[in-house]
């Protein structure tokens, strides 16, 4: 087995490489896990926007809006400072500030009311939503503040009229509003195993397809359909051992969800994907022989098939036009895949049936991407 | 002697593999991504469009016919796109997501979504001012008209309780963050040719390093010679990216571009002399020296917001040493502070930074690289 354990040596010694791809997606990982919402109902629920309030009145009438506007949207902190207000906007670390300017209490029954003031992402749906909770809720207190009610009594009734609301019935039970935090983790999976396969698993391969070396070897005692045999074995067992790395991980920061009823399919989804990565890094280490170029195609691979695929950007937020084009990137198919399952309440028929198709079509990328890499090699070798 | 190094190192530069894709083609090529990836997500899903939706008519009512027709008017106010239609064809369309929703006519009215988020939140908030106007009114008119006519006056009435107002004339696309994080990649790129520089300059380290110390060129000329060719080089560089990323991608930057010239000078010295300083220190190996480069430009990288957009706010509100001292963060924050702030303080801040760390680096990779004597090669 010496090629098999050759190749292991040649695979350690691009650990720092690894290292550093392995460490990055970590990093990835955890921190988003950190911002995923907790919702994972079915039901119908307003949207809940984060929002500052910045009170410079002080007045019953300017507490009883924060308290409204804190009771339907999350409430963040902000200083009254024009900086920290504009940098969170930009950041969307809130959607909207509201402003309420001194006198708004005292002003709010009489001719000329005080405005409060808004900032908001010019012409945005949050904007338009929020804006009109204000308006209805404000218009309501003043209602009832001009008929004589004091601002707790006014603010009561404002209240009281606004709990009348739409029914509202939803179409679909088993979708959820959120994916589950686990499958933000596998939804990096696809960057990490191009990267590392390509920069670790792929070196052995560049080896022992060097001219010199493959002269010699063919020289050997060692058939060379033997040590195809156990370079592909090598090749097979590191790409099982990374995919297992990553599932001990996912295990562990994530044992909380395991019995969510996706992570099955998911495993599954995650191998398609590790098979896609295995072929690139076939073709990567066959035909690249310089190490910069090589660097230089792992990322562009990497983070190219990614950012297209929709797994660093969700499907939804990318114009349909790049969707069109990602539809024939694997990774595309990978990441609708786990949104599917990350989404689902419960694994009906028609969910699998989406899943398998994209199971169906990474296998077949796969398949395509290890077959150009053996053409690639064959030509050049013919040219040679 | 200066200038004949510097001509020649910057010919070699721009034959460089190392060099020209990484600082050069990787940065053209992410930006390319990233605008694949959501350089219209701000146009297409932050910024309002008239939302479609189904109305299955169960019951004819007026209020709500009357309603529709003033939510759906075309033009500048318009809110609503409307497809009147039955039950099945409703809930098809629904499915099919060519709706966000569907209104039902009746006495009341109702909704039904296939999931959550803002445009339903919006048909909602529709639907409920048309609830609690007509349980209000409803209510009143029974037990006394009269107010409910005082009641639907003041509803009614025209009148704003809440102005807009902004803080900045600036581009308020939150994905243009990622752009920023990827200029200063770009700026921390340069390290690549701080540190080819570093490594042809010790003889430990390849053998034209040794040839060349075995020359009788002064040392600290070369070193300044190949330093200002690498930092002309990569000036441009980040010129070309700036340039690719307004004019060819339609990235809005603001339009000051006159304080990016001084900006984009600062990021390239201080991209250069990281990279110099860095394969300066010590007697490891080129490869180690360029997977610790690599790693440290991935992790600033990262910290400054290039692969997660949030992070540079969660660090500003929990950590905020951690972005004063991120040289990436420092010249992302300068890109953004000359769209966003009409005042030159806070780019002036980071500028400052920017240069502190450049004269840092600049002075400890001489500092190193001066006087290295080898007894024998």
């Amino acid at each position: 087995m010496q090629v098999f354990k050759c190749f292991f040596k040649i695979v350690k010694k691009n650990a720092v490489g690894m290292g550093i791809y392995f460490g990055v997606f970590l990093l990835l990982s955890i921190f988003m896990s950190q911002f995923t919402a907790d919702t994972q109902k079915v039901q119908y629920e307003d949207a809940r926007l984060s929002i500052a309030v910045i009170d410079r009145d002080g007045s019953e009438a300017s507490r009883a809006l924060t308290e409204y506007m804190g009771n339907r949207h999350d409430l963040v902190e902000l200083n009254d400072e024009k900086e920290e207000i504009q940098d969170a906007l930009f950041a969307r670390l809130v959607e909207y500030v509201l402003i309420i300017p001194e006198g708004f209490g005292e002003g709010l029954a009489s001719e000329d009311p005080v405005q409060t003031e808004n900032l908001k992402v010019p012409g945005s749906y949050t904007g338009y939503l929020v804006d009109n909770q204000i308006e209805a809720y404000l218009k309501y207190l003043r209602i009832y503040l001009q008929s004589g009610e004091s601002v707790p009594n006014a603010s009561d009734r404002a209240e009281e009229v606004l709990s009348n609301t739409a029914k509202v019935a939803m179409q679909d039970m088993t979708v959820l509003s959120d994916m589950r935090s686990v499958f933000y983790y596998t939804q990096y999976l696809p960057f990490v195993f191009i990267a590392i396969l390509a920069v670790g698993i792929s070196a052995p391969l560049s080896v022992f397809v060097k001219k010199d070396i493959k002269m010699r070897n063919d020289c050997g005692a060692l058939s060379l359909r033997g040590r195809n045999i156990q370079m592909l074995s090598a090749f097979m067992a590191s790409a099982g051992i990374v995919w297992l790395v990553f599932a001990v991980v996912g295990f562990f920061l994530y044992n909380k969800e395991l019995d969510s009823p996706g992570i099955p399919y998911t495993l599954l989804n995650s191998i398609a994907v590790l098979l896609v990565s295995a072929s690139l890094a076939f073709l990567v280490g066959m035909n690249i022989k310089n190490e910069n170029a090589k660097w230089a195609m792992v990322n562009v691979f990497s983070l190219g098939l990614s950012f297209l695929g929709g797994v660093f950007v969700p499907q939804q937020m990318m114009d349909e036009k790049i969707l069109m084009v990602a539809r024939f990137m694997p990774t595309y198919w990978y990441v609708k895949n786990n949104s599917l399952l990350g989404t689902a309440a419960v694994i009906t028929d028609s969910i699998k049936t989406q899943f398998w198709v994209g199971i169906l079509i990474q296998l077949g990328f796969a398949a395509a991407i290890f077959t150009a890499g053996l053409v690639f090699t064959k030509v050049k070798e013919g040219n040679n | 002697m200066f200038g004949h190094i510097f001509k020649y190192r910057f010919k070699s530069m721009i034959r460089c593999f190392d060099v020209i894709f990484w600082t050069l083609a990787f940065p053209l090529l992410l930006s390319l991504f990233f605008y694949f990836g959501f350089g219209s997500f701000f146009e297409s899903k932050e910024q309002f469009h008239v939302i479609p939706a189904a109305v299955v008519v169960e019951k004819e009512n007026p209020y709500i016919s009357q309603l529709f027709e003033e939510l759906s008017v075309k033009g500048e106010d318009q809110m609503l796109e409307l497809t009147f239609t039955d039950r099945e064809e409703a809930e098809r369309l629904l499915s099919d997501e060519k709706v966000e929703g569907i209104f039902t006519e009746g006495d009341e009215l109702g909704l039904i979504f296939k999931k959550n988020g803002l445009s339903q939140s919006i048909l909602k908030a529709i639907a409920d001012n048309y609830a609690q106007v007509s349980a209000l009114i409803k209510e009143r008119a029974v037990s006394d008209p009269a107010e409910a006519a005082f009641m639907l006056q003041s509803i009614t009435e025209d009148i704003s309780l809440n102005k807009e107002i902004t803080y900045t004339g600036g581009n308020m696309d939150s994905m243009l963050q990622y752009f920023y994080a990827l200029l200063a990649m770009t700026c921390l790129y340069g390290s690549f040719s701080g540190l080819i520089n570093a490594e042809q300059l010790q003889a430990n380290l390849s053998p034209l390093a040794a040839r060349k110390v075995a020359a009788p060129a002064h040392r600290m000329k070369m070193i300044l010679g190949e330093f200002s060719a690498s930092v002309l080089l990569q000036t441009a560089i980040i010129f070309i990216v700036i340039l690719f990323l307004r004019f060819v991608l339609g990235i809005d930057f603001g339009n000051r571009f006159l304080p990016v010239i001084p900006l984009a000078f600062a990021g390239s010295i201080l991209g250069v002399s990281f990279g110099f300083f860095i394969g300066c220190i010590g007697k490891a190996s080129a490869q180690l020296k360029n997977y610790l480069m690599i790693a440290a430009c991935m992790v600033l990288s990262f910290l400054s917001g290039l692969m997660i957009g949030d992070i540079k706010m969660w660090l500003e509100r929990s950590c905020p040493i951690i972005n004063r001292l991120n040289p990436a963060a420092l010249i992302a924050d300068a890109f953004y502070s000359l769209n966003i702030y009409d005042s030159y303080g806070r780019y002036l801040a980071n500028l400052a930074g920017i240069l502190i760390y450049a004269a840092v680096f600049c002075i400890g990779g001489f500092m190193l690289a001066r006087r290295k004597k080898y007894a024998s090669l």
